[in-house]
């Protein structure tokens, strides 16, 4: 896919994808190499944590010294890690087409002999490599952090959490993609993306708080993400077959509207 | 596939929620011509040369190129395609090459050689980034793209828009030599020198609807030009009126301004006799011409 719409995705965003793969190093370093420092003390601080607080990170651990899938868990996969890949998820998947449409260089794409389908799927693929190479940045750190500090982490389960973020960042991405490819229009995609993320983080958040709200943790993302979980307990395939299959309506979606719908207005 | 008409357009038409663009539009473009599509800004010019590319679906009618449908066989077409938008926008931090070899492996059967060539004729480096670029040079590019390889039909909206009179003349003698080559061009143009120079046949579209198709290398009459005079005192605008050629006379003061269609010799004897101080031709716009011809 050498210089085509695929490998053009990836070029122009480089920049971008090295930064937050250096940041993502950079967390995991930091993260794995203060683990020991607060390894002992970090239990009493989550027993006087208010409610909000265990319903924004998940279930908290009761034992006196935690452990690296825990800590993990609690300081990166459970809240930093998710929000950083959904805002990343939410750029990508207004900017993959909606770029080139704000800029009209999709033009000179569309003259040319390449189906609307192929470049949708080429697009779609350069978002899944683009997550891809940034989360396996974060694990990286973090499989380097466990050989420089005492940091003895299950990377099989540090592996399994970070496809699972980034199979919640392509959900998210591809929501976005298909609601662009709907509309034509990238700032409205981001908007609607940017809600989409905001009020499912919302009712992930109600629904720890009040057995009432229970139920709401069905219809957000956030709730098949857990990562924390992950880490601890290993991969959930109901969740993940979830969020593939809302990935894979959503990518049909997005090939259907964009297939039909006028573009150069 | 080549050997069907390029262009085949039958009762299109496109309308934006209830306001059409353009209504029941139906030409046909034959193999080897160079094809005006002249009109006003608004009048539905580019909406045609987007559904010809299948960017936007017709409502109505169809569409077809080289015997193809242009919505269902869209990929198959642009094969033989070469396309020049109005406002082109190109990849900034590419540069001309780069852009090249990029859309030569979306598909384009790109003639390397002809490449040096119109890079050379047109004097621009294809080493430069884009966004470095100036607009005409930008325009280089877009033209180069559009011609690389040598397509059977090239479609090309407002072509010579920011290139100076040197590499219009340049741009003149490419369309030619594609046409020498027995390929198409269909063309939007604002400017009456670049029509008459290179076109066989123009279509005048306003309002969305098609006024008239003309042959312009044989029967199509241009001199159309619009004089303001300017006297001592008023004039009687009688002394005008009944010259076959004159029309939509008006007086300020002691200004006259008159429409003269063909002969100016008539007009000119008149004007003489009264004894003008002044004598100034207005610019004639290529729709002014056709929306006199028609009288629309």
């Amino acid at each position: 896919m050498l210089n085509t719409t695929f490998h053009i995705y990836l070029i122009s965003r480089w920049k971008s994808i090295a930064v937050w793969s250096i940041c993502m190093i950079a967390l995991a370093l930091v993260f794995t190499a203060i683990y020991d420092s607060f390894k002992g003390e970090f239990t009493d601080m989550l027993d006087n944590a208010p409610k909000l607080m265990e319903a924004m990170l998940g279930p908290f651990p009761t034992d006196s010294i935690i452990s690296p899938e825990i800590w993990l868990g609690i300081e990166l996969y459970g809240l930093l890690f998710p929000i950083i890949f959904a805002a990343i998820a939410i750029s990508a998947g207004a900017s993959a087409v909606g770029l080139e449409e704000d800029s009209g260089t999709i033009e000179l794409v569309l003259a040319s002999p390449i189906s609307r389908e192929r470049i949708i799927l080429e697009k779609s693929l350069a978002i899944l490599a683009q997550l891809a190479i940034i989360s396996a940045c974060l694990w990286l750190g973090i499989a380097m952090g466990s050989f420089l500090f005492p940091f003895d982490v299950s990377l099989s389960n540090v592996l399994s959490a970070t496809i699972t973020g980034c199979i919640f960042g392509l959900t998210i991405s591809y929501v976005t993609l298909a609601i662009q490819a709907l509309n034509g229009k990238k700032g409205f995609a981001l908007a609607i993306g940017s809600c989409f993320v905001g009020i499912s983080y919302i009712f992930y958040v109600l629904s720890g708080l009040s057995d009432n709200l229970d139920s709401l943790k069905y219809v957000s993302i956030f709730s098949y993400y857990d990562g924390p979980g992950v880490l601890v307990n290993g991969l959930n395939a109901t969740s993940l077959i979830v969020m593939v299959g809302l990935s894979a309506v959503c990518f049909i979606a997005a090939l259907y509207a964009f297939k039909r719908r006028d573009i150069g207005v | 596939m080549t050997t069907d008409l390029p262009i085949k357009i039958k009762g299109f038409s496109k309308t934006y929620g209830a306001s059409p663009a353009v209504e029941d539009l139906t030409l046909m473009v034959e193999k080897g011509e160079v094809f005006g599509f002249l009109g006003p800004n608004g009048a539905g010019k580019s909406t045609t040369i987007k559904s010809l590319l299948n960017f936007l679906a017709p409502s109505d009618g169809k569409i077809s190129i080289f015997g193809l449908d242009s919505v269902k066989n869209s990929v198959e077409i642009k094969k033989h395609i070469g396309y020049l938008a109005g406002d082109i926008s190109l990849y900034d931090s590419m540069s001309g090459i780069q852009l090249i070899r990029y859309l030569t492996r979306l598909g384009r059967n790109t003639n390397w050689a002809y490449v040096e060539t119109l890079a050379k004729n047109l004097q621009i480096s294809l080493e430069a980034k884009i966004g470095t670029l100036s607009k005409g040079n930008k325009q280089k590019i877009g033209l180069i793209q559009a011609f690389m390889h040598q397509p059977a039909l090239l479609i090309l909206d407002e072509p010579t828009s920011g290139l100076d009179p040197l590499m219009k003349q340049i741009f003149y003698e490419m369309v030619l030599e594609m046409k020498d080559m027995g390929n198409t061009i269909f063309v939007s143009s604002h400017d009456l020198n670049e029509v008459q120079t290179i076109c066989d046949k123009a279509a005048f579209i306003k309002s969305g609807k098609l006024i008239g198709i003309e042959n312009i290398k044989e029967n199509f009459d241009f001199s159309i030009r619009r004089y303001t005079v300017t006297f001592d005192q008023p004039v009687n605008t009688k002394e005008f009126t009944n010259i076959s050629s004159v029309s939509d006379i008006t007086q300020s003061e002691n200004k006259l301004t008159l429409t003269v269609s063909g002969n100016v010799s008539e007009v000119l004897s008149k004007l003489s006799d009264l004894h003008p101080v002044d004598l100034s031709e207005e610019d004639t716009s290529l729709e002014d011409i056709f929306m006199k011809y028609y009288e629309v």
